[in-house]
């Protein structure tokens, strides 16, 4: 079966499937069979930038060619969905700041620790890690504390755009006037973080199937990964899940989005049952006073 | 040889070619039958036909009589072409024919005792120095000529003083030219003796013993070269300045502090300007002209200034002459001054960029208005003398010029921003927050030069994470050079940016900045897949824990390629120790020859026992580069041993190049 595209070119199964199966080795993002039209669309620009014939030459390219690495990064902008917002899912994040945070001061305090790393994992245009500097910013209890905000994502164009800090009417549709007021100003016809919160973030880029560069990053408090797992299939969420339970440190959290569930992928995690919300927890190996 | 007639027939043909062929045909054949043959083709009036027969006589390899019989060649008056022929199959069969050169060394003909003199240096064995120490005594002045200038070709600096002694008691001008130019080639510094001394008061001599002196003679030399400066002739004044020039180069700093003080004493004479009329800056005679630079310094006679002005708007004399300026002081600046309205853009941008450089405050007035010149290139040249003048008044102009669109001149502004901040931050730092917000990258990278500059770790921090990769990566260089250990965490992220610029830098920066902390995200940078972010993590891994660098080397040499792998050689190199000498060895069995060459190398530095040890590998090495340095690694090495083994070489190394060398090799063993 084929489906016809507006330049000529089509894409056969034969092809949807091995350009399916490259882009998933590189970076675990899973076409089903389903989404061949979604692939083929979104890689027909290519096709006519690179001067190919055919999705078959694309293919070779993509092999063989010497700039074969740079297309399969170039191609993740186009690939990755990078709708976002600023306080999204804000049930959720009411379970971050209002318990979760709280307890995570509570026990690394007991140790005398007063550092705080947290990774948004799939950061798109930078929304998520500021929404986080933001909630923490004014929290009284983590004064003097050093707080370190890691955005990643696979797509270098909008880390771009993460990193300017720059956003438009749409990135606000969540957010409540009085963090407006206090954390952006009016810049380029748009609104642009203010400096105490992009101070506070990091953005890089990073793929999630990268294990080497996910250990560079070092240990973490927290790890927000929402909505991005759901472009894995089995194989690849159960892979990205074990390594965010490497990188958590023990009684880490990673919070998922609110479809998302590590059901039939790993039982790594325990299952927390806060107020407003479920959150995943890396067990501790040896609790807050328990004997060794 | 079947056909002895055909041959004889065959170099009696008009055909060059035929004549050629023929005596070519006669390689292999037993020397002592076709020698005939081959004595009349090296008579032939082909030349081609000449150097057939020389090449086929010295390949037969001939015995004692042969070369005896080939001497007698020599003898030929009648031929020029044979007797050279001979001479030229002499030296190529080398020290092989020593013993019957020397017994010809006193033949009664006095051409052929200057053939065997002109073979003896040919060959160019010190075993001749002997024979030719007699020869400079020799009643012919063709013979004790050519044996003066090859002692000097041979280079033994034993026959000084006998060719001093013959200089004095052999008056013939042609011998006594030779004589001097040995001399001069020997460049044996000594006191000048007196046989030297009478020469310099005949004209004829003056330049050639003043080129002797420049290269023999020690401080007892400088009163006659000082003489030599305002000679008649001007070959002579030309090789007395440069002569001058070498013996101060070559003088402790005693003796050189007398011969400066001997030249401040020119101050003032008519020296001066006779080394003005020489001094031309874009002549062919370098050495001349780098000579009358550096007297003229010295001397530091304020006159000198305009043409030492020309000299350093010249490339190859620009740093000499900015040294010799800075040595004629004030005065001689105020000379320059005085010209620079009369000068053109070019020069007046050279004129700011020397009060710059030495130092000139009362050329700080000049500098202020160069800032508002019409100019740019004038301009840029201001901003930069500024900077370097520390003139922090002229800050706020300096400011104003960063608008210009021109790229060199706002490098120059920050250059110049970056030294007048450690005077006056404020202002600097005013620029450095206005440059961060701009649009443009490159502004936001100049404000991160300035904020190193300022020392300001918190700016460079927000920096760091800037959209632009030169910006981020001017950052992160920036916080390893000014080692805020603070600010590790962002170094460490810095490492997986997706600009590959960028993370070489943090890998670097994290080597000096960073702490013993930073060892293990570095060792996940040397998985990077881009070579020159795994070299950089490398050299951090070795620069912030040196006792794990080989433990990360034996995990990373099996497999470690192309410039990694010299990266790797080279850290092992710094570490010198058994281990690491171990590892390099391991790397003599890799493809790369390069690789294998460079780690060869380092054996020859370090340990040459290792290559003693491996080189039964290596002169099997299917690279003849590898042979080649293998062979002269182990002729640099004491003991008996390295020798046998380049002897044993020879004997199955087939590439000519490398065989060659060998040859030379051991026979220069022997």
């Amino acid at each position: 079966m084929t489906l016809s595209l507006g330049t000529g070119q089509t894409m056969s199964d034969d092809e949807f499937k091995i350009i399916r199966d490259s882009i998933y080795s590189h970076c675990g993002i899973y076409f089903t069979e389903d989404s061949k039209y979604l692939l083929e669309k979104r890689l027909a620009g290519r096709l006519s930038t690179l001067g190919l014939n055919n999705f078959r030459d694309y293919y070779h390219f993509l092999k063989y060619d010497r700039n074969k690495d740079q297309e399969m990064t170039d191609i993740m902008d186009v690939l990755t969905t990078n709708e976002t917002y600023f306080f999204r899912e804000s049930f959720q994040l009411a379970a971050f700041t209002d318990e979760i945070i709280p307890e995570l001061i509570r026990v690394k305090s007991a140790r005398g620790n007063r550092t705080l790393r947290i990774w948004s994992a799939g950061c798109s245009t930078g929304e998520e890690p500021y929404t986080i500097a933001m909630l923490l910013r004014d929290m009284h209890a983590l004064r003097g504390w050093d707080i370190e905000i890691i955005g990643t994502d696979i797509s270098q164009r909008v880390l771009q755009h993460a990193r300017r800090g720059v956003y438009t009417k749409s990135s606000f549709r969540a957010t409540e006037e009085c963090y407006i007021k206090r954390f952006f100003y009016e810049y380029d016809s748009g609104l642009k973080v203010s400096d105490e919160i992009r101070e506070m973030v990091t953005i890089s880029h990073l793929n999630l199937f990268d294990k080497t560069r996910m250990m560079m990053l070092g240990k973490m408090d927290l790890i927000f990964c929402r909505n991005v797992i759901i472009y894995f299939d089995l194989a690849a969420r159960k892979k990205v899940v074990e390594e965010f339970h490497r990188s958590l440190y023990d009684g880490g959290f990673l919070l998922l989005g609110h479809s998302e569930s590590l059901m039939n992928i790993t039982t790594l995690f325990t299952l927390r049952h806060f107020k407003n919300d479920m959150i995943y927890q890396k067990p501790e190996r040896f609790p807050l006073g328990a004997r060794v | 040889m079947d056909n002895r007639e055909d041959v004889r027939n065959a170099l009696k043909s008009a055909d060059e070619e035929q004549r050629r062929a023929v005596i070519d045909s006669l390689r292999g054949e037993e020397l002592e039958e076709v020698c005939e043959f081959i004595f009349t083709a090296m008579g032939d009036d082909s030349w081609r036909v000449r150097k057939e027969a020389v090449n086929v006589f010295a390949a037969a390899e001939p015995s004692g009589d042969l070369i005896a019989a080939l001497l007698e060649l020599l003898r030929d008056e009648g031929n020029a072409g044979l007797r050279n022929s001979a001479a030229e199959a002499v030296i190529m069969l080398g020290t092989q024919a020593a013993q019957q050169l020397k017994a010809l060394a006193g033949d009664a003909d006095p051409g052929v005792r200057k053939f065997v003199v002109d073979v003896m240096g040919g060959i160019g064995s010190k075993e001749f120095v002997p024979p030719l120490l007699s020869a400079i005594y020799d009643a012919d002045a063709n013979v004790s000529a050519a044996a003066a200038e090859h002692l000097g070709t041979i280079g033994d600096a034993g026959a000084v003083p006998e060719l001093l002694t013959a200089i004095a008691t052999n008056d013939s001008v042609f011998f006594r030219f030779s004589a001097l130019s040995a001399l001069v080639k020997l460049g044996f510094p000594a006191p000048v003796p007196e046989e030297i001394k009478r020469l310099v008061g005949e004209e004829i001599f003056s330049k050639v013993v003043y080129d002797c002196l420049g290269s023999i003679g020690d401080h007892t030399a400088a009163p006659i070269l000082l003489e030599g400066f305002l000679s008649s002739q001007k070959s002579s004044r030309c090789a007395a300045a440069k002569a001058f020039n070498r013996l101060l180069q070559r003088s402790d700093a005693r003796t050189r502090q007398e011969l400066e003080g001997s030249l401040h004493r020119l101050s003032g004479s008519e020296v001066v300007p006779a080394f003005i009329e020489l001094l031309d800056v874009e002549g062919p005679d370098s050495a001349l002209a780098v000579a009358l630079t550096n007297l003229l310094g010295i001397i530091g006679d304020a006159r000198a200034a305009m043409p030492l002005l020309a000299a350093y708007l010249t490339e190859r004399l620009s740093s000499l002459a900015l040294h010799a300026l800075n040595a004629l002081g004030p005065a001689g600046m105020d000379e320059v001054r005085k010209f620079y309205p009369h000068a053109d853009d070019k020069i007046c941008g050279s004129i700011c960029t020397l009060f710059g450089e030495v130092g000139y405050q009362a050329g700080d007035g000049l500098i202020r208005e160069a800032l508002h010149s019409p100019s740019p290139r004038v301009r840029k040249a201001a901003v930069r003398a500024a900077g370097r003048r520390g003139l922090s008044d002229c800050i706020p102009e300096i400011i104003g010029l960063l608008d210009e669109a021109d790229h060199g001149i706002s490098d120059a502004i920050i250059t110049s921003l970056q030294v007048l901040s450690g005077k006056d931050p404020d202002p600097v730092k005013a620029v450095a927050l206005k440059l961060a917000e701009s649009g443009l990258p490159q502004r936001r990278r100049d404000a991160a030069l300035l904020f190193a500059a300022l020392n300001d770790g918190d700016h460079l921090a927000r920096l760091v994470k800037d959209e632009d990769p030169s910006v981020r990566q001017a950052s992160v260089a920036a916080i390893g050079k000014l080692s805020f250990s603070s600010l590790q965490g962002l170094l460490q992220i810095a490492l997986v940016d997706e600009t590959p610029e960028v993370r070489m830098v943090a890998a670097e920066a994290l080597g000096g900045a960073g702490n013993a902390d930073a060892t293990g995200p570095l060792t996940l940078a040397l998985l990077d897949d881009d070579s020159r972010v795994q070299c950089a993590a490398l050299k951090s891994i070795n620069r912030l824990t040196p006792e794990i660098s080989l433990d990360v080397l034996r995990t990373l040499l099996p497999t470690a390629g192309g410039l990694l792998m010299i990266t790797s050689l080279e850290v092992l190199d710094s570490l010198g120790n058994e281990d690491a000498l171990t590892l390099v060895e391991t790397v003599l069995d890799n493809g790369d020859e390069e690789l294998v060459k460079f780690a060869l190398g380092i054996l020859s530095r370090r340990d040459g026992q290792r290559i003693v040890r491996n080189a039964g590998r290596l002169f099997a090495h299917p690279n003849e580069g590898i042979r080649y340095d293998t062979a002269m690694a182990l002729a640099a090495l004491p003991g008996q041993r390295p020798m046998a083994i380049l002897k044993s070489a020879l004997e199955t190394e087939e590439n000519s190049l490398v065989k060659s060398l060998l040859e030379r090799l051991v026979k220069g063993s022997t």
